[in-house]
């Protein structure tokens, strides 16, 4: 299911430091997620905070990787994200 | 963004929040903390730590792998650690080295410990030792080779690592190579080859051993062909070519190459004959592509090969003479074997007209007269009638004879192959008007009756041809013995002469046929003949046949009452007035009744009987005890011979005369041999035979 004018109903950025392990991880596991559960209905916007972390101190975010749900309901989940359950649970799915 | 007038719910939310990160960060789940550059320092700090962390643990991994030994000391050199490998090929315990007692010399073999004294210098001065060979000493005194190499880690302690790769796998392989290379080289000279290896890739070559240099004619000096020299400089051009295409046809890793070819050796340019074997295979350390191979110098069983094949060839040749020759014979053969029938009628048709037109008529005559006789009364008329029937007869007998001398002469079978030559000459001159020069030595008797009667045959038949195809009318007959024992006869000519060669070629002609069949008789004896002759330079054929083993010659016991019926007249001692009993023995009834009738007619004679076989006779002889035996030979069996022996041995006072048609020696040497007084043939005239049984008894 869509908003009404083909916009996405999962919107999310993910906070990762370069290439480190845990943000490695917390990349792979959302895509993961994404491609199982929410198809092509979201957005995810990849920020490395080596590169710009004026970005992630605007937003507060103090430790990478921490994904930031914006819609459909914010939520702030930091490290590795390896528990799916507690993604699924901030995104409001069953 | 911090809410100015948080609520509880707010609160709870950010502890929430706290929870969650000190979770994260316990569960390092966390990479960085965002924050100003001092941060970031931190942060590659962090990384540092986490490298040097992973560091550690793939060299801890690698050193409890035990794939190498690897231990650490101080900077004074006492071993701290060391890993099971180490252990292993040191020989000492985890316990030796806890003890902290043990420096790196303790497990060098004596001659390497200065070695390691200069490796510490170099190593407190933070340089590397490099690789080397050493060898452990073992507590129980043996020995490990070992790769070996020393650091110093850059630390304040001046911590030394030392790692070792146990060799002893490695020299053992390398001495079981060694052996091998060994066995090979001993292998392949016994084998008499040469060894070598191709690089095709990088064009190298390696001779393996000595027998290469000598197959190629070069010196160790001189360098190995690589493929490409050893196709242009030693093959022969006309192999070159199907070389390369063979070579380039199994051109890949796996496959066998087999090739002879001719190749040159330098200097004295000696072409030589060499099979080359080989295999491909890909190099495991560049992947260039190799060829293993073995070359061998075939020249002597080329050379074999080839006298072979030239024996070979000459004998399918010879093969192909011998069967042509043989075809050749045979159809000779045939058209001889179509000759002799035609000849053989031929002879039936003259024997038959010679009965038809002269025995015949003379018998039939004889016959008439006889009729004549019963019907005269007047006994002078009967008389000369009788004179003429006998006359008749004996012109009867006389033509009987003359078919019978032609037939087969007597003159071989009394006085052997001089008399039948001596016969031929009469022969020759009377029938053909031609004539012939004998010379015959005096040596060539004895000679096989067999062979005797068969030179006479083919001389008289060569002398056949001289007649009707030479134009002359003479030719020479010689006979002579050779040192071998053969009998050599030359019959030559001076007339029109032959090409030899048409001897084999033209086998329907009558004088070749009979050339051909001359031949073939004298081979069956183990003899020959040559012929040597030329258009208009007469002929000249040689005969020559072993001599043959002759029966010993019968002679006549030369006892007083074996004289021969030629013999003179001998003084009578027997009183003339004795009558003298006669038994008369033949297997004829007409000729015992016309003996009979003969011998009655005499006053002296008294015939006492008549005996149709021999064992009558013996009886008769034994009954009877005649004075005189006139003796059939041809009784059938027994015949006269054995009827004369055993009669005599009853009696030896009976004189036996042996009255026979036959005029062969032999049989003539038999009768006197069994005992007989005298020989008579039936075709003497009668007076001869009365004359005979009278002198026989006076003989004694």
């Amino acid at each position: 299911m869509s908003l009404p004018g083909g916009f996405p109903e999962y919107s999310m950025r993910l906070f990762i430091a370069g290439t480190e392990r845990n943000s490695k991880m917390a990349h792979n596991n959302i895509l993961k997620i994404c491609h199982t559960h929410l198809k092509n209905n979201y957005t995810l916007e990849i920020i490395d905070v080596f590169e710009n972390h004026a970005d992630a101190m605007a937003e507060n975010i103090l430790l990478a990787p921490t994904l930031v749900i914006d819609t459909p309901r914010r939520e702030i989940i930091i490290g590795n994200l390896k528990n799916e359950r507690q993604i699924l649970t901030a995104l409001g799915l069953p | 963004m911090k809410p100015e007038n948080p609520t509880y719910q707010d609160l709870e939310n950010q502890l929430a929040r706290a929870r969650s990160i000190l979770t994260a960060i316990e569960q390092g789940q966390v990479d960085a903390i965002v924050g100003d550059e001092r941060h970031m320092q931190l942060l590659v700090l962090k990384q540092t730590i986490d490298m040097i962390r992973e560091n550690e643990r793939n060299f801890r991994a690698l050193a409890d792998a035990n794939l190498i030994g690897i231990g650490f000391s101080d900077s004074s050199g006492n071993v701290t650690y060391i890993n099971d490998e180490m252990l292993r090929m040191t020989g000492y315990s985890r316990a030796d080295v806890l003890s902290g007692r043990i420096k790196w010399e303790t497990f060098l073999a004596p001659e390497n410990r200065p070695e390691l004294g200069k490796g510490s210098e170099r190593l407190a001065n933070q340089e590397m030792v490099s690789v080397r060979k050493w060898e452990f000493l073992r507590p129980d005194g043996g020995r490990t080779p070992v790769l070996g190499a020393a650091s110093r880690i850059t630390s304040p302690e001046g911590l030394q690592v030392i790692i070792a790769l146990d060799l002893t796998q490695l020299r053992q392989a390398e001495t079981h190579k060694w052996k091998s290379d060994q066995r090979l080289r001993i292998a392949a000279d016994a084998l008499d080859i040469g060894v070598f290896e191709w690089n095709l890739t990088k064009n190298t070559a390696f001779w393996e051993n000595d027998q290469m240099y000598r197959i190629f004619g070069r010196s160790r000096k001189q360098p190995a062909l690589v493929y490409s020299d050893f196709l242009e400089q030693a093959v022969d051009i006309r192999d070159k070519k199907a070389f390369a295409h063979a070579f380039s046809k199994v051109l890949q890793p796996g496959n066998v190459f087999n090739f002879a070819c001719r190749i040159h050796r330098p200097g004295k340019n000696i072409l030589a004959w060499i099979e080359i074997t080989g295999k491909f295979y890909r190099n495991d350390s560049d992947l260039s592509l190799c060829m293993i191979g073995v070359a061998k110098d075939i020249s002597k069983q080329k050379e074999q090969e080839h006298a072979i094949k030239k024996i070979k060839n000459l004998l399918e040749e010879r093969v192909r003479e011998r069967t042509a020759k043989i075809q050749s014979q045979k159809e000779r053969l045939r058209v001889l074997a179509n000759k002799i029938g035609q000849v053989e009628q031929k002879e039936r048709n003259r024997l038959a007209a010679v009965l038809h037109d002269h025995i015949q008529p003379l018998v039939v005559g004889a016959r008439m007269h006889l009729w004549d006789i019963h019907r005269k009364n007047d006994i002078d008329e009967a008389h000369k009638t009788a004179h003429k029937v006998e006359s008749i007869l004996e012109e009867t007998l006389a033509e009987l004879r003359s078919l019978t001398v032609d037939l087969s002469p007597s003159a071989i079978l009394n006085d052997g192959l001089d008399g039948g030559v001596n016969w031929l000459v009469t022969y020759m001159k009377k029938k053909f008007g031609f004539t012939l020069k004998p010379e015959v030595d005096d040596t060539i008797d004895p000679i096989a009756e067999n062979t005797c009667f068969l030179l006479f045959q083919c001389t008289k038949e060569l002398l056949l041809n001289v007649v009707k195809h030479s134009g002359e009318n003479h030719a020479t007959v010689s006979i002579s013995r050779t040192h071998d024992q053969k009998i050599k006869i030359i019959v030559s000519d001076n007339g029109n002469g032959f090409e030899p060669e048409t001897f084999e070629e033209n086998q329907n002609n009558t004088t070749s046929l009979g050339l051909f069949s001359i031949e073939e008789r004298l081979k069956d004896i183990g003899g020959r003949m040559m012929i040597a002759s030329a258009p208009g330079q007469g002929t000249t054929i040689t005969l020559t046949a072993p001599a043959g083993e002759t029966e010993e010659a019968v002679t006549p016991v030369d006892s007083g009452n074996n004289r021969r019926a030629d013999d003179k007249p001998v003084i009578s001692f027997r009183n003339p007035d004795d009558i003298i009993g006669i038994l008369i023995v033949d297997d004829h009834k007409l000729l015992r009744e016309g003996l009979t009738g003969l011998l009655k007619m005499e006053p002296d004679f008294a015939v006492l009987g008549e005996a149709a076989d021999a064992d009558t006779a013996i009886e008769l002889a034994k009954k009877l005890a005649p004075d005189v035996v006139i003796m059939d030979v041809n009784l059938g069996e027994p015949n006269g011979m054995e009827a004369t022996r055993q009669i005599l041995s009853d009696n030896p006072h009976i004189k036996v005369i042996a009255l026979s048609m036959h005029s062969d020696k032999k049989v003539i040497n038999a009768m006197y041999h069994a005992g007989a007084s005298a020989y008579l043939n039936k075709t003497v005239p009668s007076d001869e035979l009365i004359t005979k049984v009278r002198s026989c008894l006076s003989d004694g």
